[in-house]
């Protein structure tokens, strides 16, 4: 028996050493913090705060959109690797001055479980991805991005991929009465983003990416007097016209 | 001989002792129930086309007997403090579960402010209930009216203590919860079968489901002029805005917006503060909750305060607007419509497409007593 003990002390230490190391077929992962902070020019961006839209006082009623198929890019030449961080959600930079603190912090999403490692570069496509812009809000539980009956447009036959809802003082007597209302939709309005930057994920940290979103870019080149809503699908040229200026001149990386 | 007489004293006492104010274990209203089955049957939601799948709460599962009891509980003037009024008394199923007057009286005569809401589809309500959403969810909504000095004005206390001494529901109530004893019955498991009955007040059987979905109907010319003005779904026909705020296929957009409907010189000054009151964020004063219009043409007078009595006044107000550049939170959708005379009546003969008499016949929705 005395010559057993030494042989189960030994067979009990390899137990738990072997045990205790991570298994090497796992990959250690981290969680992504995909921050959206809004904007107006160098302002933070609130609805029902007033800005200058070249001289005149504008206010925001409403400034969100959709993204889809966000993923992480290894390599930019030859074969890019893509590691996906989601399928789909809603930034909503609607943030009402009394949240400010919100406002100024950003608004979150969080991808959880993403393998670390050296990323060169990070992919967003703006709008609902024509797979799931066949499908309607109805067939989504509560809590899903897409359960929104308020951005699904069924005469699209599509989800509403942004909205910008705003109202300009035009005389600054006080009376915001010009109202814009420009809300895109359908595939052709669908928006590929790509940013190259040098993305680190460690194992102990959540990581995060911040993105700027200026409202203002918004309407650059759009002659807002005049091109005041975008609700048809004859609209199309306008629709463009505003998703263009959200992937080229609206979102940014820092 | 003498100890006979004492009982008969004791039990007497025991009577005399049972006021409107003690609670019921102080009257002994207790009973033991546990001999009475407990084997509810689960109840599913038929999805119909073009809705969503409704949120179920996990603590609150839809069950037959859940659903009857709420149904009881309901139409039954139990719940008013002099059991003269119950839920139905401003929410009648001929009127799609309201009460055609601009603005309900409760049991004490004194008249609220709002109009009695629909409370069809209000199982799929997700965003705050009542037209200012200070209610999350039905099982919340069920508790407020019994207290409201201007509804029921009960205590809950009260009339659970009637639930409990009542012949019947303390069984109907083993029979959905399972409670072993009369003295289980509380407010929480009231309101949780009232918004049992509430989840199944579904209306699907319209014309505009008949047409598209069903395939038994065709609109009038008048009827797709007026879906197509109401949608923005074509070129040629002005955009009469509808769809943002009430989005078919539930005539909703589940959200809170200010119509238009006040002229006022601030935010603060609106007479009815609505979601405002709710969030206390002044950009959301004179915000209300965009209801169903489903069976819109059944819950006559219209808006919040029951002002508009047709209609075609609802759509003239649209058209005109009056108050579109009023106040900084009007909904940037809101602006003069240019409709013509025959223009309005399309977006009418549209709405009452949405009628679905199916719904407020069925038998399920009917009174039990």
């Amino acid at each position: 028996m005395k010559k057993l003990f030494p042989i189960i002390l030994f067979s009990s230490f390899l137990f738990f050493q072997y045990s205790c190391k991570p298994d090497p077929t796992l990959e250690a992962t981290t969680d992504v913090e995909l921050v959206f902070k809004g904007k107006y020019a160098d302002e933070v961006l609130m609805i029902n705060t007033v800005y200058d839209y070249d001289g005149s006082p504008i206010r925001f009623d409403q400034f969100n959109f959709y993204i889809s198929n966000v993923v992480l890019v290894k390599e930019i030449v030859g074969n890019p690797e893509e590691t996906e961080l989601l399928e789909i959600d809603f930034v909503d930079l609607s943030f009402k001055p009394a949240d400010i603190t919100d406002a100024t912090k950003g608004f979150v999403i969080t991808a959880p479980n993403i393998p670390v490692g050296e990323y060169s570069g990070i992919k967003i496509n703006l709008g609902v991805a024509s797979d799931l812009n066949k499908t309607s809000w109805e067939d989504y539980g509560t809590g899903h991005p897409l359960r929104k009956p308020g951005h699904f447009w069924s005469a699209w036959e599509s989800f509403i991929f942004s909205k910008t809802e705003a109202k300009i003082d035009i005389d600054s007597d006080g009376s915001f009465s010009h109202k814009l209302a420009y809300h895109t939709g359908s595939d052709a309005a669908y928006r590929t983003k790509f940013f190259a930057k040098d993305i680190t994920l460690d194992e102990d940290a959540t990581s995060s990416i911040l993105f700027t979103v200026d409202a203002k870019m918004m309407f650059d080149e759009i002659d807002v007097m005049t091109e005041t809503g975008t609700h048809n699908i004859n609209d199309m040229d306008l629709v463009n016209e505003v998703m263009d200026n959200l992937q080229e001149k609206a979102l940014a990386i820092e | 001989m003498n100890k006979i007489y004492f009982l008969f004293f004791f039990i007497f006492l025991s009577i005399l002792s049972c006021g409107n104010d003690d609670t019921p274990e102080e009257c002994g209203i207790t009973g033991d129930l546990s001999d009475i089955p407990y084997n509810p049957q689960n109840y599913t939601i038929t999805k119909p086309d073009g809705f969503p799948e409704m949120f179920i709460p996990a603590d609150n599962p839809m069950t037959v007997e859940g659903i009857e009891l709420g149904r009881h509980l309901f139409f039954d003037p139990i719940l008013s403090a002099d059991s003269t009024m119950s839920c139905v008394s401003c929410h009648f199923p001929s009127l799609s579960f309201t009460d055609g007057v601009a603005t309900s009286t409760g049991i004490d005569g004194i008249s609220g402010t709002r109009s009695s809401m629909s409370l069809l589809n209000i199982g799929y309500v997700e965003k705050g209930l009542f037209w200012d959403g200070r209610s999350n969810t039905l099982e919340e909504q069920a508790l407020v009216p019994i207290e409201d000095p201007i509804e029921l004005h009960d205590t809950w206390e009260n009339v659970e203590s009637k639930l409990k001494d009542h012949p019947s529901y303390p069984e109907m109530f083993r029979e959905a919860f399972g409670i072993e004893d009369r003295s289980e019955i509380t407010k929480e498991l009231a309101a949780k079968a009232m918004a049992q009955f509430e989840r199944t007040l579904i209306s699907s059987n319209s014309k505009y489901d008949k047409v598209i979905f069903q395939g038994q109907a065709a609109f009038t010319d008048s009827e797709d002029r007026g879906m197509r003005m109401y949608t923005d779904a074509q070129g040629g026909l002005p955009d009469a805005e509808c769809a943002h705020c009430h989005a078919l296929h539930l005539g909703t957009s589940d959200d809170f917006f200010n119509n238009g409907l006040d002229s006022v010189g601030s935010l603060t000054e609106f007479m009815d503060l609505g979601l405002g009151g709710v969030t206390q964020d002044t950009f959301d004063n004179g915000k209300f909750r965009a209801p169903t219009l489903r069976n819109i043409a059944l819950t006559a007078p219209y808006m919040h305060d029951g002002r508009f009595e047709t209609l075609e006044e609802v759509i003239d107000f649209y058209n005109e607007s009056p108050n579109h550049e009023n106040s900084s939170n009007v909904d940037v959708n809101i602006r003069p419509l240019e409709l013509t005379d025959q223009q309005k009546q399309d977006l009418v003969n549209f709405l009452h497409t949405l009628t679905d008499t199916v719904f407020t016949k069925n038998p399920a929705f009917q009174s039990p007593f």
